[in-house]
């Protein structure tokens, strides 16, 4: 999918994004504090109500394109229990929170839509369905919807990816090639609904030149690195710890060094750089990839060739990154910036070329820490 | 006319000179970048401090004034910290001169310096003083030097503990503390007041104290009086 526009509310904890436009990278730039974590949060939790979830006092609406060509608006409200948003991530016991209305629009055609009376679907009312589930969930299986739902699915939280990825680092379960019949092409593994090192995995075992491309490209970055594998743990299996026996481990091997090691030896940095280029590489076409502080654990000599490589990537991917790194900020153009700045809840993106000209020979970091709003977070009064 | 200006400071003199400068200069409205200077606009960049600002920033000032050839002051202000004004003002110039690119004809280089830096001016401000102060520490300070009475740009530092620039800010920190107003470098709001700068211009002309303060206000004086002449022709 891509985001063309996002207006998102959380009335339980009391803040706001105000109507703010998405173009196909999206760089935003802030004092901490601003507001720029809880933007991708929001289009990260509009993915869980499409999936299903409910979420107290939130209200939103979403404009974004699909690969059909299709105009979609997405808005909807929840009933307000007050209940805050973090906890959703902790509490498995959490309170369902009912929607009082929602509305699916195709190319100006409303689609389907909830109110206190009840739901339609192509103008017909529905049978009764849950209040506390999107329509995107309930009516998934309406070949309508189906590519509404599917197209949620490929928006990409880093959290997601890092977080789960970490345990990447104690092993992957194999994956059974059973898919065979079904993985004609690269692109088959792209749209495969599952982790990236999942498909890494599975590219290793069928489409290894893919595998060479994505290790080439790190190898680049660190040179150091001779070759890459996806492998057991081989070399001491009497001594390895029966949870890693039946697990599959990604092992990098450096030039001159007969042992290879496996991920969980490896170093944070180089382990996400990996992750990241082969999501790249990797995801589904589409895709929506929400990258939160780009520049955490990477080395300088990591930041600058994932930098590039966003940057030059012909895959159709939209791009929503959060930084503060002078490199990423230098080469990202101005048109893609979003200057965020926050008045009490209110978190408010500003379009900086109103403001900052590319004709300036300033670096656009040194031009950028100029600001006011940048240094405070706070819009300009002046 | 457009002015451009290049302060040292990272983040005082980006919120005193244009908040001064709407009381000063008040036909002049900003810009945030340079090449969007088109009529009675000024650009004000920090150099983030006196190195960087004397390394990569001024190089790159000058690429951006000949880039945009649109401005008629370069105003470079700087702290004279432990050097004299001339000497400040010489490194300066002799910098300038050493860059191979050359200032466009058409700007004019304005040196203010800060002496000792730009705390030093909102020492001169005479109603903030008081004369039995509460605090020990600003007794000390009024002990070791009475800037009511003698120049504050005159004053040194009251040992090596600290800078003679820093000694400054502690002791204007301390002062206006007794009168409640909280300073820091983040947010120095009461300095940029009117009635604050109408303090110092009166302390001033009635003392002639605050000589480098006196080289900006002269400047605005200069520029006003330049509008006015191209207003009549």
């Amino acid at each position: 999918m891509n985001i063309r526009t996002l207006e998102f509310k959380n009335k339980s904890d009391g803040w706001e994004i105000q109507k703010m436009s998405f173009q196909q990278l999206n760089l935003l730039v802030g004092a901490s504090g601003v507001g720029k974590t809880q933007i991708l949060q929001a289009i990260h939790t509009l993915k869980r109500i499409a999936k299903g979830e409910s979420f107290s006092g939130i209200q939103w609406k979403l404009e974004f394109t699909t690969n059909d060509g299709g105009e979609y608006i997405w808005e909807g409200e929840f009933e307000d229990n007050k209940f805050p948003l973090e906890y959703y991530n902790r509490d498995e016991n959490r309170p369902s929170s009912r929607i009082l209305n929602e509305k699916i629009e195709k190319d100006k055609t409303i689609i389907a839509e909830r109110n206190p009376e009840g739901i339609t679907f192509k103008s017909a009312p529905t049978i009764k369905l849950p209040s506390e589930k999107s329509l995107i969930n309930m009516l998934k299986e309406e070949e309508l919807i189906e590519s509404i739902y599917e197209h949620f699915k490929r928006i990409v939280l880093p959290d997601e990816i890092f977080d789960y990825n970490v345990q990447a680092r104690f092993g992957i379960t194999p994956i059974k090639i059973v898919l065979e019949g079904k993985i004609e092409s690269i692109g088959s593994i792209q749209e495969l609904d599952t982790f990236t090192e999942g498909k890494l995995y599975i590219t290793y075992h069928i489409f290894n030149d893919v595998f060479q491309t994505i290790k080439q490209r790190f190898c680049e970055i660190f040179p150091e690195i001779e070759d890459i594998k996806i492998d057991r743990i081989k070399d001491n299996e009497l001594n390895t710890p029966r949870e890693f026996q039946d697990k599959v481990f990604i092992h990098i091997k450096h030039h001159n060094v007969e042992q290879w090691i496996p991920s969980m030896n490896m170093s944070s940095g180089m382990f996400r750089t990996f992750l990241l280029l082969s999501e790249i590489y990797l995801c589904a076409d589409n895709s929506v990839i929400l990258i939160d502080e780009f520049e955490n654990s990477l080395g300088i000599n990591c930041i600058r060739d994932i930098t590039d490589e966003i940057l030059s990537t012909d895959r159709n991917i939209q791009f929503i990154i959060t930084s503060h790194h002078p490199y990423i900020i230098n080469n990202v153009e101005f048109q893609y910036w979003k200057l965020l700045t926050r008045n009490g809840g209110t978190i408010k993106a500003q379009d900086i070329t109103e403001k900052l000209s590319e004709k300036s020979r300033y670096e656009r970091f040194m031009q950028l820490i100029q600001l006011e709003e940048y240094q405070t977070g706070l819009e300009e009064v002046l | 006319m457009n002015i451009f200006f290049l302060v040292e400071g990272e983040q005082t003199e980006t919120k005193v000179y244009p908040k001064w400068l709407t009381y000063l200069l008040p036909m002049f409205t900003r810009v945030y970048s340079a090449p969007y200077a088109t009529k009675n606009n000024y650009y004000l960049i920090s150099g983030k401090g006196y190195e960087r600002l004397l390394g990569t920033v001024l190089d790159k000032t000058i690429e951006e004034l000949i880039q945009t050839n649109n401005f008629d002051y370069l105003v470079i202000c700087v702290d004279a910290d432990n050097r004299t004004v001339e000497e400040t003002k010489n490194i300066i110039q002799t910098i300038i001169k050493e860059i191979p690119l050359q200032l466009p004809s058409r700007t004019e280089l304005k040196i203010i310096v800060q002496n000792k830096c730009i705390e030093t001016w909102f020492l001169g401000n005479r109603q903030i003083w008081k004369r039995n102060p509460q605090s020990k520490q600003l007794r000390d300070y009024i002990e070791f030097y009475n800037i009511y009475e003698l120049n504050p740009e005159d004053m040194e530092r009251i040992n090596d503990s600290h800078t003679v620039s820093d000694f400054h800010y502690r002791y204007l920190k301390e002062i206006l503390q007794e009168r409640g107003i909280s300073y820091t470098k983040k947010s120095p709001n009461h300095v940029t007041e009117k009635h604050y700068l109408d303090e110092l211009i009166n302390r001033q002309e009635e003392t002639n104290h605050l000589q480098s303060f006196k080289t900006f206000i002269d400047f605005c004086q200069t520029v006003q009086q330049q509008m006015q002449t191209t207003d009549q022709d």
